[in-house]
């Protein structure tokens, strides 16, 4: 047989991020690569810095030194991806040659237009990711309307289609959120986020504070998306099993510092750090 | 009248208004802020714009004041007898003969001409208000056009209502580029602000913004492709004049329930009658 | 698979060369002991053959399928793959690389199941399969048809294998583990809580795995098994695996 081909563009290459507000709050030195179609796991106790990191990752909060460079230039092994034929931007503000944007060098107006149609944010508390005073299908709509969809009924249709994605009733599609459950609301968020098909998603704790019965479904259906979308992500969670079952890649953090990285089963069946071997062993298996 | 300078406002102030204006003018649509001062009446009572008209307005000028369409309610009275004594300016209650028109609420049914000035009263001036209390915030969407809960708007008054269901401040999209509340109108007169020949100013007393729709702009009404949008129309005609394409307002006549539709611009109608009979 | 133009098919070239591979554990939490669980270990697995790995619990034989596996950190040594067109060097191989190497290269069936609860057990099998981007009709009958054939009963097939005995979610994770067809197949233990029957299916799939020019490396306890599947026997000793006076304290308990 041939060799298989393992090579896969990076598409986000974050360069020596560091964001202090005080001595050890924060994330220093911060170096890694995420490559295309990777999930890739940020784990540490609350207080490690691994939200801290997200923020500026994610082009909420500038770091006060590195970069984080997103690498958007079409690779092959992803034009084959399904649905993301079609380009949506075409609005100027970001431009499509462009292979490589310096997240906090392009300046606001390109950044927020990255991150509402190349990028995806899914918050931990669905509230803060969803307009709780309009209906679940204008939830699900919005990110498509900014994209300049003035097309009601297709607007509906593709937001009926997402809600059955997320194994929401698509009867409910003009409900308010608040009329939800927890677990509802968050599939709800992850619908709003994906719409668009973004080709990043950044995830905190998206199954913290759910009931565990609500949790494996949640979980079961970010393997999935991920897959169908070939989609990359970073995921922050202080929750091991959630980190084995949806990452492929893990990095540990520990007092705004990475201390141990590499393949989430590595990571977890043969720590080498002294702080991960204790964070693993700290576990509790039923 | 004596101790007070032309028009109430001092000249400095009027430099500095004028100033604002042809930034809003140069700008169209674009929310400029200004030094409002306190006004000799309350907010809600039209501030911004009679700062406007005393700014731009000349001591040849002919005044015509409208509240709803109509020249002889309180707000109209009001503000006119106002100019009448700080300026000395001749007005008018006819739409031809006016050469600057402050309104609250509505466009006159007659159309404008090149070289008129129609100055609204605003209340809110911030169109994405509603969904961002943040002035910060609105401003940055403005400024990166980001405008996609404008439709978040208008679709669920689709979801809740099956149609649009925002009838007055309706909002428009100024030469291609700027969201902007249209001050309370109703949308039939939304039309009206397209490629119209005045000059449209919009003044916020409370809020100290203004801004401008400059002749022959274009300016668009926000909807969908498939729910586009569509002015009210009524099955009946004025009850004074006949007219079966004015605006018209539901009077009540006695106590028994009966009513009667009448154009709301009392101007257009009694031009109406006259050249009827 | 299997080069056909090979003039000797049973000693085709090797698909996996392992050369002094070692693994030490250092255990920070117990005063930083260390412990040596493999020295200098080497083999040549070729396709088409079943390697079987032979020493007694705790010699390391899990260890170095989870080495092979990336499961372990490769401390020492070299552990290399063998294509047509050039090989591979799996200690040096940048993490990012190993998910399409596991994905389209080495399978791997443990000897427990890990999956996202509540998933049904028909779906877990397919999972493979449609990480390739297979269709999703033709991976659900192939999964269907591997399940038949382990017997396990269809009324299981849309149930999550959470709540099934230990001999049903080995089958849902053999059938995992055969559904992709890796060229590499490390089996831990697949046969551990079968019955007779389904003993058989496997060494089946085994031979059908062999036929099509699959390299595997197996731990198989059960004698009878280890006869009927392999082609040859590695026995593993205390020269190079750990010291059972070591062993005694270590992960590697549970092998």
């Amino acid at each position: 047989m041939k060799k298989p081909a393992l090579e896969r563009p990076v598409l986000l290459d974050v360069q020596d991020i560091t964001r202090l507000y005080g001595p050890g709050k924060g994330c220093e030195a911060i170096d890694f690569q995420l490559h295309a179609g990777e999930v890739l796991g940020i784990v540490g106790e609350s207080g490690s810095g691994k939200s801290t990191l997200l923020r500026v990752l994610a082009g909420m909060e500038a770091p006060d030194a590195g970069r984080v460079v997103y690498r958007r230039a079409i690779h092959e092994s992803e034009a084959a991806r399904a649905g993301a034929g079609e380009d949506v931007l075409d609005k100027g503000e970001l431009e499509r040659d462009e292979a490589e944007l310096d997240l906090y060098a392009i300046g606001e107006a390109r950044r927020r237009a990255l991150l509402r149609l190349e990028w995806g944010l899914v918050h931990q508390n669905p509230r803060d990711g969803l307009r709780m005073g309009v209906s679940a299908g204008a939830n699900i709509g919005e990110r498509l309307m900014a994209q300049g969809q003035r097309h009601y009924g297709q607007l509906r249709a593709t937001g009926q289609e997402w809600m059955r994605q997320v194994e929401l009733d698509p009867g409910r599609i003009d409900d308010a959120p608040r009329t939800f459950s927890g677990g509802m609301q968050q599939r709800l968020q992850i619908a709003r986020t994906l719409v668009t098909r973004p080709r990043l998603v950044f995830m905190d704790e998206p199954t913290g504070g759910l009931d565990v019965s609500v949790q494996a479904r949640l979980l079961d259906m970010l393997r999935t998306l991920v897959r169908q979308l070939g989609l990359s992500v970073v995921l922050v969670t202080h929750d091991l099993a959630v980190a084995r079952l949806l990452a492929h890649r893990l990095m540990v953090m520990r007092r705004g510092q990475v201390v141990e990285a590499g393949l989430t089963d590595q990571i977890l069946d043969d720590p080498q750090h002294a702080y991960t071997q204790l964070l693993v062993s700290s576990v509790l298996t039923p | 009248m004596d101790g007070y300078n032309f028009a109430y406002l001092d000249e400095q102030t009027k430099r500095m208004i004028r100033r604002a204006l042809l930034k809003g003018v140069a700008i169209p649509g674009y929310q400029v802020p200004f030094g409002g001062r306190e006004m000799p009446m309350p907010y809600g009572w039209g501030t911004g714009g009679v700062q406007l008209t005393a700014s731009i307005l000349g001591a040849y000028d002919i005044l015509k004041v409208i509240d709803q369409g109509a020249d002889d309610t309180t707000n109209a009275v009001s503000i006119r007898h106002f100019f009448q004594r700080v300026a000395g300016v001749e007005t008018t209650t006819a739409t031809t003969a006016a050469d600057v028109i402050q309104t609250r609420h509505r466009i006159p049914e007659t159309p404008l001409r090149s070289g008129q000035i129609l100055v609204f009263q605003v209340p809110i001036p911030e169109p994405l208000r509603f969904i961002e209390p943040s002035e910060q915030e609105t401003r940055l969407m403005h400024a990166l056009e980001e405008y996609g809960v404008m439709h978040v708007k208008l679709y669920e008054d689709i979801a809740r209502y099956g149609h649009i269901a925002t009838t007055y401040a309706y909002p428009v999209k100024v030469d291609g580029r700027y969201v902007m509340d249209p001050s309370p109108i109703p949308k039939f007169d939304n039309p009206k602000l397209d490629g119209n020949p005045a000059l449209m100013l919009f003044g916020a007393g409370r809020e100290k913004r203004l801004y401008a729709i400059p002749p022959y702009t274009r300016v668009e009404s926000l909807d969908f492709e498939d729910h586009p949008f569509e002015v009210q129309s009524w099955e009946h005609t004025c009850a004074l004049c006949g007219s079966d394409h004015s605006y018209l307002d539901e009077v009540i006549t006695d106590d028994k329930g009966g009513r009667m539709f009448v154009c709301s611009d009392t101007d257009y109608c009694q031009t109406r009658r006259g050249e009827v009979a | 698979m299997l080069s056909e133009t090979s003039a000797s098919p049973k000693r085709a070239r090797p698909r996996l060369t392992v050369d002094g591979l070692h693994k030490r554990f250092l255990l920070h939490g117990q005063g930083g002991l260390e412990i040596d669980v493999m020295r200098d270990l080497s083999l040549t697995l070729d396709a088409g053959e079943c390697l079987v790995l032979a020493g007694r619990s705790g010699i390391g034989k899990s260890t170095l399928l989870k080495m092979l596996h990336g499961d372990y950190r490769i401390d020492r040594g070299h552990i290399r793959l063998h294509f047509e067109d050039g090989e591979l060097d799996l200690e040096t191989l940048p993490a990012y690389a190993w998910h399409g190497l596991r994905r389209d290269v080495i399978g791997y069936v443990s000897q427990f199941l890990r999956v996202v609860p509540r998933v049904a057990a028909v779906d877990v099998v397919m999972e493979p399969l449609l990480a390739r981007g297979a269709d999703e009709n033709e991976a659900r009958q192939r999964a269907e048809t591997l399940l038949a054939r382990l017997n396990l009963p269809e009324r299981l097939w849309r149930l999550p294998p959470g709540t099934f005995s230990g001999g049903e979610q080995q089958r849902v994770n053999i059938a995992r583990g055969f559904i992709g067809e890796h060229p590499l197949l490390l089996l831990d233990e697949p046969t551990a809580s079968l019955d007779a029957t389904n003993r058989d299916v496997v060494i089946t799939l085994i031979g059908e795995a062999k036929a099509r020019g699959a390299a595997m490396l197996g731990i198989f306890h059960d004698e009878d098994v280890r006869e009927r599947v392999a082609d040859r026997l590695l026995p593993l000793d205390d020269s190079l695996g750990a010291r059972a006076s070591v062993t005694q304290n270590t992960q590697e308990t549970l092998s």
